[in-house]
């Protein structure tokens, strides 16, 4: 019977009840609302919790992300098992998940559904990102997600919600201040504004913008030969500017999104040299409208375009010049039917056009023709499915994606995943294929490559150990097939791609996640070996169990204490352990690396809210407190040292929230 | 106007007010209690800015408004237009439903309240055969639950933040599932984990019924505005059809009401 599955976890409940003030707030019914609507679509068309969705997943809420003082992605990412972060060239930083380099189209950002990742080589650019206090919610799938998502969903799909009308009702806005010992980290403005007019039939309006100035680190670049380049005067800068756009009015959606970050970088392709202005500009737009032909049957066209100007460079002068316009133009149409209850399919199908272009005919630097010819254009044809089954056995979730690119043929990936709740634990089993659709320019470098295919294969158990405290546990086994690799020489700036055999990891992550009156309590530990599996040389370490960049082990505790009404603070910890870097080569030409110590970040932030008015809070707090030397290493042997992060920085955030009738 | 800014539910109540009465003014509980006359009349939106405006020495007439079962009392006139909703919408929804269910189970808070009272009164009206059963302890209800759920036609829970924890709400959901019951819930939340029926506040009308029963009050001589009767808005009716559909129910969903599936 179903009534005994959820009996254990009522009881711990029901026998707690006394607890509870039997002349209750309505406060403690808007909260307990909010939980029960906690479902999230990111790993699954049909909504479901984070305990029943088949994927591992780890949902950020705005209040942890605020309340922790983040300055971007990077600082919320620390404290999500899996993640670690390395340097590409020219000054980028990316993700690395689960002891893979995730850089180049193997890990899917968006923004309210929008992709993010660049066209013409997939990749992100982390760091003083995005308004990180403009976030409702971070979905993050911490495992494949191709079968929904396509070709850059290959290891993990990070969803960045951002707050809408719904939850604005008013105006927004917020000045951050960051401060090391020699120049500021960042001083940037957040605005917002979200509105649902009820005399226009529901319509929601938002608009949000953000912008200003950051620097990426206060320390040198020192590269592998003997040269040194400072990174303070502006010379690591990291300019944002956002601006998310977005109306709803009945079924129908839009929303537009512009952002660009205006960079300086003294590491070129490993060489430290002068500062190097560069800018990676995206601008992307959807409709969509939800058509429901009755309760059981529901159809959801929609149109996206988005047009990039990555890696831009104009010094015709550097190595790294380039300049060009990559846009893709989506298609998608997507049914989703629900003949009874326990059974829910969904189907759809997609069509896109990806093209670039030189914006210079000037071939200097890093500006290349695609294969011969200043423009390309490729089509890609998708199909993809997801059939949800409640059994009185499990929930059952079956899925797959058939994906038909112009010039690298196609791509099919299977998904299965069983999850079941024996209330006070859940339980997850999944399979899943991925895969890594060739970008523009790895193409255009070698038109031979071929999709990499990843199979993972993953588990993971929960229990509900109290209310409030949840407990999870997962494994994982990751093996890429083929993977495209990046190098480039840098002298020369020649780049070059390459299918290797393989690569991948297997191991075990854990969350803990406590809440209550007195504030909550997260804690999260990661743990990776390649062991067998990496066969990339570029990848690889004096321990075959450890890839390039990546620490084995990362734990990291957040906590947030409630003092008073008004007053919060906020310790975060994340420990990492040793990390290999790559140094060059020795006489004989074999590679030689460094070791970096064991790393422990600690952070402090404190919030003060309703200071004077309603709705004014003042957030204080130390970022780095040992001033830890915090590089970013590069995950690939390609002769480039690891690209400085921040110093201890004290950060400082006045935000002012005002609801309008 | 008192209230509590940072609460969007008490926000849309505000808004829902000022629709009435523009000239409106907010305070915030934050900002401290307004300086008022015994011949004012405050009112309060959310408990805390309740609880300050009872604790004001004086004899000003309070309207407490989207306030979780107000209790009347103290030095102060006080009526409400309180967080529940009407509790004929809750009947008439089932009756839409399931037009044959006419034994109905009904968990309530301990002690006597003015929408208790509505409660009885809506059975009364609609003919059903209630059981009001007031919920004590907790720790007994597992067991219990099923004893009292014996021969009962559906459950309809009065707001109770108890009864509102993610687990207790899903055993309770479960439990009707099985024994194929249609649960009434009072959050929104509750229908989408599978009640039959939630009506949710609708904090919007909260506030407009609010503008008009402070209107009321104030145009009353202060020695007469005590034993206004609290005024219940319509709720916002969810029905979730996935449920109605495992239940074996073929009615129609009421008139506006929300269909989950």
């Amino acid at each position: 019977m179903r009534h005994n599955r959820v009996a254990i976890a009522a009881a711990a409940a029901l026998a707690a009840a006394p607890g509870y003030a039997q002349s209750s707030s309505e406060l403690e019914l808007f909260a307990a609302d909010a939980v029960l609507k906690a479902e999230t679509t990111v790993a699954s068309i049909r909504p479901a919790t984070v305990r029943e969705t088949p994927g591992v997943v780890t949902i950020v809420t705005r209040e942890e992300i605020v309340r922790s003082g983040a300055r971007d992605l990077i600082d919320v990412l620390r404290n999500v098992p899996g993640f670690s972060f390395g340097v590409d060239v020219e000054g980028v930083v990316d993700l690395g998940f689960r002891g893979v380099w995730g850089h180049e189209g193997k890990i899917l950002l968006m923004i309210d559904g929008l992709e993010m990742n660049e066209q013409l080589f997939g990749t992100l650019q982390l760091g003083r990102e995005l308004p990180v206090d403009q976030i409702q919610a971070l979905e993050i799938i911490r495992g494949p997600g191709s079968a929904l998502y396509g070709g850059n969903a290959e290891l993990a799909v990070i969803n960045v919600k951002t707050r809408g009308a719904a939850e604005l009702q008013g105006a927004y806005g917020a000045a951050t201040y960051t401060q090391s010992r020699h120049q500021f980290g960042e001083r940037t403005l957040s605005l917002q504004y979200g509105q649902v007019y009820e005399k226009l039939g529901g319509l929601a309006v938002s608009a949000s913008g953000w912008f200003g100035q950051a620097n990426r680190s206060e320390r040198p670049y020192n590269d592998l030969f003997g040269a040194s380049a400072p990174m303070t005067n502006g010379a690591s800068r990291i300019n944002p500017g956002y601006l998310n756009l977005a109306a709803e009015w009945k079924s129908l959606k839009l929303r537009f999104v512009y952002h660009n970050l205006d960079t300086k970088s003294v590491d070129g392709y490993g060489n430290a040299g002068a500062p190097v202005q560069e800018s990676f500009i995206s601008m992307l737009g959807s409709v969509s409208y939800e058509l429901k032909v009755n309760d059981r049957l529901r159809f959801v066209p929609e149109v996206q375009y988005k047009r990039q100007l990555p890696w831009r460079t104009l010094d015709k002068s550097s190595v790294v010049f380039y300049d060009k316009t990559a846009d893709r133009l989506t298609g998608r149409l997507t049914a989703v039917y629900e003949p009874i209850e326990q059974l829910s399919i969904a189907a759809g199908g997609e069509i896109f056009r990806d093209r670039g272009w030189l914006n210079d005919g000037d071939l200097v630097g890093g500006q290349t023709l695609f294969n011969g010819s200043p423009r390309v254009q490729y089509g890609t044809t998708a199909l993809f499915s997801e059939a949800t089954a409640r059994t009185p056995f499990a929930n059952l979730v079956a899925g797959a994606r058939f994906e038909d690119h112009s010039l690298v043929g196609s791509s099919f990936v299977p998904r299965l995943a069983l999850t079941k709740i024996i209330a006070p634990f859940n339980f997850k089993m999944l399979y899943s294929q991925a895969f890594r659709a060739p970008a523009q320019e790895n193409l255009a470098l070698n038109p031979l490559l071929t999709p990499e295919r990843t199979t993972v294969v993953e588990a993971e158990a929960g229990m509900q150990i109290a209310e409030g405290m949840f407990a999870s546990v997962n494994v994982f086994d990751l093996t890429i097939h083929d993977p495209i690799i990046y190098s480039a020489e840098p002298a020369t700036g020649v780049q070059s791609y390459q299918n290797f055999r393989r690569t991948g990891s297997r191991g075990v992550e854990a969350e803990l996640r406590m809440r209550d009156r007195r504030g909550s309590l997260t804690l999260a530990y990661s743990y990776y070996t390649a062991g067998p599996k990496n066969q990339v040389d570029l990848y690889a370490t004096p321990d075959p169990a450890r890839v390039l960049a990546f620490p084995a082990h990362k734990l990291s505790a957040r906590a947030s204490i409630n003092i008073g009404e008004r007053l919060s603070l906020d310790p975060s910890a994340t420990w990492i352990s040793r990390r290999y870097a790559a140094t060059g080569t020795d006489s004989s030409g074999a590679p030689t690396f460094a070791t970096a110590g064991a790393q422990l970040l600690l952070n402090v932030f404190a919030t003060a809210r309703d200071l004077g008015f309603n709705g004014l809070d003042l957030g204080l707090g130390v970022y780095n407190l040992f001033d830890v030397a915090d590089d970013y290493i590069q995950p690939y042997n390609s002769s480039h040292a690891p690209l400085p992060g921040p110093s201890r920085e004290f950060v400082a955030r006045l935000s002012y929230q005002i609801a309008l009738p | 106007m008192l209230s509590q800014r940072d609460v969007p539910q008490y926000a849309q109540v505000a808004a829902g007010f000022q629709k009435v009465n523009p000239q409106a003014r907010v305070a915030d509980v934050s900002d401290g209690a307004p300086v008022v006359r015994d011949s004012d009349v405050i009112v309060a939106i959310g408990s805390k800015a309740f609880e300050l405006a009872r604790a004001q020495p004086g004899t000003a007439a309070i309207v407490a408004a989207g306030v979780l079962s107000p209790q009347p009392g103290g030095s102060h006139p006080i009526t409400a237009v309180p967080m529940e909703s009407r509790a004929v919408d809750a009947l008439d929804a089932l009756r839409a439903l399931a037009p044959n269910a006419r034994r109905v189970l009904v968990l309530h808070p301990p002690g006597d309240s003015p929408m208790l009272a509505e409660a009885r009164a809506a059975a009364r009206a609609r003919g059903l055969s209630a059981d009001f059963r007031a919920l004590g302890d907790l720790s007994g209800l597992e067991g219990a639950l099923h004893e009292l759920l014996q021969g009962q036609q559906a459950l309809w829970l009065l707001p109770d933040a108890r009864l509102a924890r993610p687990e207790v709400a899903k055993f309770l959901v479960a439990t009707c599932l099985d024994r194929k019951l249609p649960l009434i819930g009072f959050l929104a939340g509750m229908a989408q984990v599978g009640a039959l029926v939630a009506v949710a506040a609708d904090f919007d009308a909260i506030g407009r019924e609010a503008a008009k029963l402070a209107s009321d009050v104030a145009a009353r001589a202060p020695a007469t505005r005590s034993g206004v009767p609290f005024r219940f808005v319509a709720g916002h009716v969810l029905v979730n059809g996935r449920t109605a559909q495992q239940l074996g129910l073929s009615g129609e969903p009421p008139a506006g009401a929300e269909m989950i599936r």
